[in-house]
C-alpha cells in the first residue's frame, strides 16, 4: 500500500481512537473499511513511531493486545485530526448539495446548514462558483414528490417516456428515489400498469398529489433489487451497424458504439450501435439527418425509409 | 545491513517531529535524526528524498512550513499544531447525519476514500456522543464518477494552476494536448464537465472529463488567465453563448415527448395534440428534435426550418431506400 493511501488513515486512527476508547479491533476495522490484519499492522507501525530518541516514553503508545480493545496512553502530536483537505471538503460540499437538491431527502434545512458550516471550517467558501451539480429537477417537481415520498400520497404524473417518445398520464405509489451519478429515478407502483415502474425525474413533466395511500411493507429482496422494467438503463441486446459521416461520429461516444476498423478517406466511420429499440433507433437516424446510413438489420433500414416518407408526407406542397 | 525503514514510518516520524517543535528543525537533524534518512547513499540522495517527502505531506495538506531567517536563509522546517488540525465545528445532530450520508454518495466512486476521510477526521470533533449515523433519505444516492480527472481538477482550481492533458474531441479520431487555464467543474445528467480558457484555441472551452485521455498535468505556473468577473460555474447554461431559435410545431396527442420538452408556450393540456412554441440552441437542434419525432411533428413556421426539415427528411430517405424520392 502506498504511504499516501496509508499515511492519512494513520493520522486519522489516533484521534478517532481517543474519542472512542475501548474500542475492539473488529469494530475499528470495520469503520475504516480494512481488514483486521491492516488495523495491527497499521497499529504496530504507530507504536513505533514517535520524537527523535525513540525512547519509551517518546513514542506514540497504544495498548491493543490484551484484550482484543484499543486503548491510546500517549498520542505524541497526534491527538488532533488534521485539518480537511480541499478534495475533502469539496467531496462532501458537491454531495450535499445534490442532496440539497433532490426529493426524499429528510431535513433539507440541516443538509444546507451543514454544508455552510463545513464551507466555513475548511475555509473552502466560494466552492459553489466553481463546482456545480445539475440534477435537473424542477423545483415543483421536487416538492410533489417529496411530499407523496413523506406523506404516503399518491401522485399522479405526466410522464414523458424515453425509450417510445410518448407522453402518458399516470398515478402511481412512490416507493423509494435511486439516484445515480446526477441521473434520478422515482421507483413507484404504477396504478395503470399494475406493477413496479422506474421513472426518471427530469422527464415528469408536471406532477399533482392526490390522497393517501397505504404503503406495503417492503420485502428484503424489494430493498435490494432495484426494477429492472422502465426507464431505468438496461443494456441492450440488439446492435446496428451504422456508416457515419464526419459530423455524425459524435453519436458513438454518446451512444457507446463500437467503431469498425478506422475511418475511410472521407472521414466515414462504421460503427456498431447497441439498438434500445428500433423506434429508438428510427429517431436517432432521423435526427442526423443524413449523417447516418443504416447497413443493417433489414428491418431498420426499411423502418426508417417508412418513417422519413411518413413525415414528409405532412409537407405535401414541398414534395414532389 | 540495517533494517530498511519504510517510508509510511519514516513519514509519520518526520511528522510527529515537525509538529512537536516550536521553533524549527533543520535538515542536518532531520537527516540525522529521522529513521530511514540516515540510510541515504549520499548528501544528493538525502535532499531529493526529503524534497519528496516534503512535497508528499504537503499535498495531504499537512501544512509543512518552512523557516528562513530575516536574510532569507532556510533555517528548517515546522508544523504548527494550530494549522495543522481541523478547527472545532459545532454540529447539530441532523447537520452530522447529513454529513454521514453525503459521505456515503460517494461509496461506490473510486475516490471514496476521501469522503470517507473526512468524516471520520469530522466524527473525532465530538466524543459526547459518537454515533454518526445518516439520516433518513427515501431511497439511494450515489456519485459512482470513476473519472480520476476529478480531483487533479478541483485541487488546480483551488490553487489557481493551469493544467495540461490530452484530450479526444467528438469529432477527432486522435487526442491533442490541451493547456487551460481551469475555471469550473459542472455535472449534469451524471457526466462531469470542465469550464476553462484553452490557450491554444484562445477561447472559453468546454470539456467533458471522459474525453480526457491520460493523465492531467498541474503545472507549477499559476493559472494564465482568471476566470471572469462574477465568473458562477452553476450558471452557465450550454448553449450561452448561442443564439436561441424559435418554430411553431404541431404534435400528436400523446406523442413527440422529446419536442414537448422543449416547449416554452406548451398547451393547456399536457397530452393532448397541439401548436407548440419550440425553442433550441441552434436550428440545427432545432431541425433535429423535430425530424427525430418523424411523423409525431410537423413544423409550421418559421419557413426556414421547415426547408431545412423537408429536405432533412428527404436525405434520410435517399440513404435508405434505394431509387427512390
Amino acid at each position: 500500500m502506498s504511504a499516501s493511501a496509508r499515511l492519512p488513515r494513520l493520522l486519522a486512527l489516533v484521534p478517532w481512537l481517543m474519542a472512542h476508547d475501548g474500542v475492539t479491533l473488529a469494530e475499528c476495522a470495520r469503520h475504516f473499511d480494512i481488514s483486521e490484519q491492516q488495523l495491527e499492522h497499521d497499529l504496530w507501525l504507530l507504536v513505533v513511531c514517535g520524537l527523535p530518541g525513540y525512547g519509551p516514553d517518546q513514542l506514540v503508545d497504544i495498548q491493543f493486545w490484551d484484550d482484543g480493545r484499543i486503548h491510546v496512553i500517549d498520542p505524541q502530536t497526534l491527538g488532533r485530526p488534521l485539518r480537511l483537505t480541499s478534495e475533502e471538503a469539496t467531496t462532501l460540499l458537491i454531495a450535499l448539495r445534490m442532496l440539497a437538491q433532490l426529493p426524499g431527502v429528510e431535513d433539507r434545512d440541516a443538509v444546507l446548514s451543514a454544508a455552510a458550516k463545513l464551507e466555513d471550517v475548511a475555509s473552502a467558501r466560494g466552492t459553489a462558483r466553481y463546482v456545480a451539480i445539475d440534477v435537473a429537477v424542477p423545483d415543483t417537481v421536487r416538492e410533489a414528490v417529496d411530499a407523496s415520498l413523506a406523506q404516503h400520497r399518491e401522485l399522479t404524473i405526466t410522464y414523458a417516456a424515453a425509450t417510445r417518445d410518448e407522453v402518458t398520464s399516470r398515478t402511481v405509489r412512490p416507493k423509494r428515489l435511486l439516484s445515480v451519478d446526477g441521473v434520478n429515478y422515482l421507483e413507484a407502483y404504477c396504478l395503470s400498469a399494475e406493477a413496479l415502474r422506474t421513472f426518471r425525474l427530469d422527464r415528469i413533466m408536471a406532477s399533482e398529489l392526490g390522497g393517501p395511500f397505504v404503503q406495503e411493507p417492503d420485502s428484503i429482496a424489494d430493498v435490494q433489487a432495484p426494477a429492472a422494467s422502465g426507464d431505468l438503463p438496461t443494456p441492450p441486446t440488439r446492435t446496428a451497424t451504422l456508416l457515419l459521416e464526419p459530423e455524425a461520429r459524435w453519436i458513438a461516444d454518446v451512444h457507446h458504439a463500437v467503431p469498425l476498423g478506422e475511418p475511410d478517406n472521407h472521414g466515414c466511420l462504421r460503427v456498431q450501435l447497441p439498438l434500445h429499440s428500433l423506434e429508438w433507433g428510427v429517431r436517432l437516424v432521423l435526427s442526423l439527418r443524413g449523417g447516418a446510413r443504416v447497413l443493417e438489420p433489414a428491418e431498420l433500414v426499411s423502418a426508417v425509409a417508412d418513417a422519413a416518407e411518413a413525415a414528409l408526407a405532412a409537407y405535401p406542397d414541398r414534395v414532389g | 545491513m540495517p533494517e530498511r525503514i519504510d517510508r509510511t514510518e519514516r513519514l509519520l516520524n518526520l511528522v510527529i517531529c515537525l509538529m512537536a517543535t516550536q521553533a524549527a528543525v533543520s535538515r542536518a537533524q532531520i537527516e540525522r535524526q529521522i529513521p530511514g534518512y540516515a540510510q541515504a547513499a549520499s548528501p544528493g540522495a538525502f535532499e531529493r528524498m526529503f524534497e519528496r517527502d516534503k512535497e508528499e505531506l504537503r499535498s495531504m495538506g499537512i501544512p509543512v512550513e518552512t523557516v528562513s531567517d530575516p536574510s532569507g536563509e532556510v533555517l528548517g522546517y515546522r508544523v504548527p499544531q494550530e494549522s495543522y488540525a481541523l478547527s472545532p465545528i459545532e454540529l447539530t445532530l441532523a447537520e452530522r447525519a447529513a454529513i454521514a450520508v453525503a459521505a456515503q454518495v460517494w461509496s461506490r466512486a473510486a475516490i471514496a476514500n476521501v469522503p470517507g476521510t473526512a468524516l471520520r477526521k469530522l466524527e473525532t470533533l465530538d466524543s459526547a456522543d459518537d454515533e454518526w449515523s445518516p439520516s433518513d433519505v427515501h431511497g439511494t444516492v450515489q456519485l459512482t464518477s470513476s473519472e480520476a480527472a476529478l480531483l487533479p481538477l478541483m485541487a488546480a482550481i483551488r490553487q489557481n494552476r493551469s493544467v495540461g492533458f490530452d484530450y479526444r474531441a467528438p469529432a477527432d479520431v486522435q487526442s491533442t494536448a490541451r493547456e487551460v487555464s481551469p475555471w469550473g467543474l459542472r455535472s449534469s445528467q451524471g457526466r462531469w464537465f470542465l469550464i476553462g480558457y484553452d490557450h491554444h484555441r484562445e477561447a472559453q472551452r468546454t470539456f467533458r472529463l471522459s474525453r480526457i485521455t491520460g493523465a492531467v498535468t498541474v503545472t507549477a505556473k499559476p493559472r494564465q488567465l482568471q476566470p471572469p468577473e462574477g465568473f458562477d460555474v452553476s450558471s452557465l447554461h450550454r448553449a450561452d453563448d448561442e443564439p436561441s431559435v424559435d418554430a411553431v410545431v404541431r404534435v400528436r396527442a400523446s406523442r413527440a415527448a422529446a419536442l414537448r420538452r422543449h416547449a416554452t408556450v406548451s398547451a393547456a393540456d399536457p397530452t393532448g395534440e397541439a401548436d407548440l412554441t419550440v425553442t433550441a440552441g441552434s436550428r440545427d437542434a432545432l431541425v433535429s428534435l423535430v425530424c427525430a419525432a418523424g411523423a409525431d411533428a410537423t413544423v409550421l413556421e418559421p419557413d426556414d426550418v421547415v426547408s431545412d426539415v423537408v429536405e432533412s427528411l428527404r436525405a434520410v430517405l435517399a440513404a435508405h431506400r434505394v431509387g427512390d424520392v
